[in-house]
């Protein structure tokens, strides 16, 4: 017969086991350090590829000017521009990342904790079943 | 509204018995239209503009997760591009790479909004997404939105360029992202969702009866308004009557996907008032909306008498079968009565 307590407590572990909760929950494994600094490399490898991306649509906008005008200390102080934004733009984005990650580390925390509480909940009915059946 | 209420159960309880069949049907039609309104925007390239390619992605996407929607339709426009100018195929897989690396890779969930806009305004019903983003969306939703009107405006202004280009060339790139931004129509269209989005969700956050439909109106109006009042300064051409038809037919449509979602009995509001060590609660409790569908059961009087005849018309061979039924039933009858004294 099935049991009505036993199927409520699957269903709700059967939720956090279906994705995207899964992967957040096998996140929810890690150090709080370790969570952020896997993210912030993600993030700092996506903008910098962005990044680059940008700036060669942008030379192929000025493709033009670029060939007629440009000498080489021009192209020096050019250079160093593009790495301060590009240092000013990561900068921004590890702040940022930081931040959003350690309030979804929070979270995910959270949600770790109710599924180990279903988790518990389920040990108690079959050690409860087993007391009852005798074993 | 009876009528309307009766229908949304009865979609409901449809949608509940054939869960699968719908969502199967739900996801091609949403692949289909678009493909269709790429097709519409950008279709150069004579192969994918064909109905049975259109159809056959739009199948393969139904066993497909949403997501890989995104993607293929991100592809299906660079090929057609590709087809006259690899220059601005090049560029447009760019500005996506760029998009998805910048935006999406770490909000995937609003790459939908990014491909509703486009494919929304190839249907003529573009002011509908602010107005929906604003009831069903968080603010951060106006990020997406305005990708999505860039996205539009991008194409829009790459098929004028390939339409006046005599021969493919890195000029036409020029061009191209001169137009797009020197575009002021682009401007308007994301300034004026943006407002409008942002006050139909405040509106919307605030407590007070039917809050939905003041905001979706609230929305229409607010759109109109500003539209017509910022395309002096914006230097742009407005189509009036379509700029009402568009936003009070958005209007309704928005309203009617919100009553599918939630109906609230503002009749019979309770207000109740509770406390426990630490708080003192104050609750508005809104019912839902629901009514019961009646089932239509027919009874027939005398069937046994019709017996196999359509109609009731009784022919020789019916005749002589209802006797024998009618004789047969009377037997089992009084086969019952007789247990019957038994027990």
């Amino acid at each position: 017969m099935v049991n009505e307590e036993k199927l409520r407590i699957m269903v709700n572990l059967a939720r956090y086991e279906q994705e995207p909760l899964h992967t957040e929950l096998k996140e929810a494994g890690y150090y709080r350090i370790d969570y952020i600094r896997s993210h912030l490399l993600v993030t700092l490898w996506s903008y910098s590829v962005a990044y680059v991306l940008v700036l060669f649509l942008v030379a192929l906008y000025h493709f033009e000017y670029l060939l007629s005008k440009f000498r080489l200390p021009e192209i020096g102080s050019l250079a160093a521009g593009v790495l301060a934004i590009y240092l000013l733009l990561l900068l921004g984005c590890a702040f940022f990342t930081v931040i959003i990650y350690s309030a979804k580390y929070h979270r995910i925390q959270n949600k770790r904790r109710a599924y180990l509480a279903e988790l518990k909940k389920m040990e108690l009915f079959y050690e409860q079943s087993r007391e009852v059946n005798g074993e | 509204m009876t009528h309307l209420l009766v229908m949304r159960e009865r979609l409901i309880r449809f949608y509940q018995d054939h869960a699968r069949i719908v969502n199967a049907l739900f996801r091609f039609l949403i692949s289909f239209v678009t493909f269709f309104s790429i097709n519409q925007l950008v279709g150069y390239n004579p192969v994918l503009n064909s109905w049975y390619v259109v159809v056959a992605f739009s199948v393969v996407n139904t066993v497909l997760p949403m997501s890989v929607l995104i993607f293929l339709a991100a592809a299906y426009t660079v090929f057609h591009v590709y087809y006259v100018s690899v220059s601005l195929a090049l560029v447009i897989l760019l500005v996506f790479l760029i998009a998805y690396l910048v935006y999406l890779r770490f909000l995937p969930e609003h790459g939908y909004v990014i491909l509703a806009v486009p494919v929304l305004y190839g249907l003529h019903l573009q002011y509908l997404v602010p107005i929906l983003l604003g009831l069903i969306g968080a603010p951060v939703a106006v990020i997406p939105m305005s990708c999505g009107v860039v996205c539009y405006y991008a194409l829009k202004c790459i098929t004028t360029v390939i339409g006046t280009a005599t021969e493919e060339s890195m000029v036409l790139f020029n061009q191209a992202f001169q137009m797009i931004f020197t575009n002021q129509e682009m401007y308007l269209a994301i300034a004026v969702f943006a407002i409008v989005m942002v006050t139909v969700n405040m509106i919307c956050s605030q407590e007070f009866h039917y809050v939905y439909e003041t905001a979706i109106t609230a929305g229409v109006i607010v759109n109109i308004l500003l539209i017509l009042l910022l395309s002096f300064p914006f230097n742009v051409e407005v189509h009036v009557l379509y700029l009402l038809a568009s936003s009070v037919f958005s209007g309704l449509l928005a309203w009617l996907i919100q009553f599918f979602q939630v109906v609230l009995n503002y009749s019979a509001v309770e207000y109740l008032q509770f406390e426990d060590d630490e708080y003192y609660y104050y609750v508005k409790a809104v019912p839902k909306m629901n009514i019961a569908v009646g089932e239509k059961r027919v009874k027939r009087f005398n069937a046994h008498l019709l017996g196999g005849s359509r109609f009731g018309v009784q022919t020789p061979e019916n005749v002589g079968n209802d006797r024998s039924n009618m004789r047969s039933e009377s037997s089992e009858q009084e086969e019952k009565n007789q247990d019957n004294r038994e027990i």
